[in-house]
């Protein structure tokens, strides 16, 4: 069949977390790490971006004085097993935030961490991704939001070690972020997208 | 660096849902249909159809009194919200079959749906499969069970419309299926399953 799409085999030598690191830090562009794969990262169009500078400046202005805080898409994550180093697209880490290394370039106690889709980005940030964030013990939250339409996924870790998967379409108008208590609407986060 | 991996573009013809079943009634290989494109389902490893083959050995009695029945691989389902047609390894339909109005022969009401997990498939079925899955309105449950380590997940509608996620990953633990009210265990599920 024409149109057959069939993943390729990638060529695969294991590529240590150590290694890992000291490539990224050495290198101008940035590189996700999963169980010894690195994968480069692409730049991100205009609509996502405006969807990042959003969240910042309503999530980071609400939580003025408060004890969490928001990071931006430069900090990178870590799981505990070091098998994936992950740049979410924001993250709120709350009370002090603890680091890898005496780097300080790797936070290893994220309580919300975002993803922006992109149509390339989507499949992963709702597969793999999911499943390594999961790994992390601190997280409570996994908010995906759509940059093509006016829609979010949420993924909350309940109090007995479920996950809650919600679909936020764009006629609820907004998302709960439970840990900070706010309620962050769609007008804010597609504010200028024309979404 | 030496390990990049990057997404290749695929060579994209759009593909109409009636040339693709056109295609695929007549084909030897199962392919799935999403947005124009058609992918290759690839085949099942030893262990995936031994995990198979536990489940139908131990769901398929379990449900004859029920009023529901089990299917397995061969019975496309369509999702007209979103246009998917796809295989999944199990469903359990309740009541009547139904199919799609214009393209009759996929089912379009399970309430639940079975998908036994290989390395190249887990990502999508955890992610965007499941997602697709969501907008069938009949749907219940969604059980993965991964053929390449002992773990299962049950994913179960709330009355919200949100999903509950619980993963079990000990021989000792079960699962119940609500729907039909059937509780499996893992020792059960894996039982001769070597793990590839």
């Amino acid at each position: 069949m024409e149109n057959e799409i069939k993943e390729p085999a990638p060529k695969y030598n294991y590529v240590s977390p150590d290694e890992y690191l000291e490539m990224e830090r050495a290198s101008t562009e940035k590189h996700e790490y999963y169980n010894g794969y690195v994968i480069a990262m692409s730049g991100a169009r205009l609509k996502h971006n405006q969807i990042a500078v959003n969240l910042y400046a309503k999530i980071g202005s609400y939580l003025d004085g408060k004890k969490c805080q928001v990071l931006p898409a430069v900090m990178r994550v870590a799981t505990p097993n070091r098998d994936a180093y992950i740049y979410p697209d924001a993250t709120i880490v709350c009370g002090e935030p603890l680091l890898e290394d005496e780097k300080f370039d790797t936070l290893l106690n994220p309580s919300v961490v975002f993803e922006i889709w992109s149509p390339s980005t989507q499949k992963n940030d709702m597969g793999y991704k999911l499943l390594f964030y999961q790994h992390i013990h601190s997280l409570k939250e996994y908010i995906m939001i759509d940059s093509a339409k006016r829609f979010a996924q949420v993924v909350r870790k309940q109090p007995d070690g479920a996950w809650r998967f919600e679909d936020i379409s764009g006629t609820h108008d907004a998302l709960f972020i439970s840990i900070v208590n706010l309620n962050l609407s769609f007008d804010d986060i597609y504010r200028n997208t024309g979404l | 660096m030496e390990n990049e991996v990057k997404e290749p573009a695929p060579k994209y013809n759009y593909v109409s849902p009636e040339e693709y079943l056109e295609m695929e009634r007549s084909s030897q290989e199962k392919h799935e249909y999403y947005k124009g494109e058609v992918y290759l389902m690839s085949g099942a490893s030893p262990a995936h159809n031994d995990v198979a083959y536990n489940i139908n050995r131990l769901i398929a009695p379990a449900v004859h009194g029920k009023g529901c029945k089990l299917y397995g691989s061969d019975f496309r389902i369509h999702i007209p919200e979103n246009f998917l047609f796809t295989y999944p390894d199990f469903s359990i339909v309740c009541g009547k079959a139904l199919t799609s109005d214009i393209y009759t022969d996929n089912l379009t009401n399970p309430s639940v749906i079975i998908e036994i997990l290989s390395k190249s498939t887990k990502n999508y079925d955890r992610g965007m499969k499941f997602a697709l899955y969501r907008s069938i309105k009949t749907l219940q449950e969604y059980i993965l069970i991964d053929s390449t380590s002992v773990t299962v997940e049950t994913y179960t509608r709330q009355n919200d419309d949100s999903w509950l996620l619980k993963e079990f990953k000990q021989l000792s633990n079960s699962f119940t299926i609500s729907v039909i009210g059937v509780t499996l265990s893992l020792q059960d599920i894996y039982e001769d399953v070597n793990f590839d």
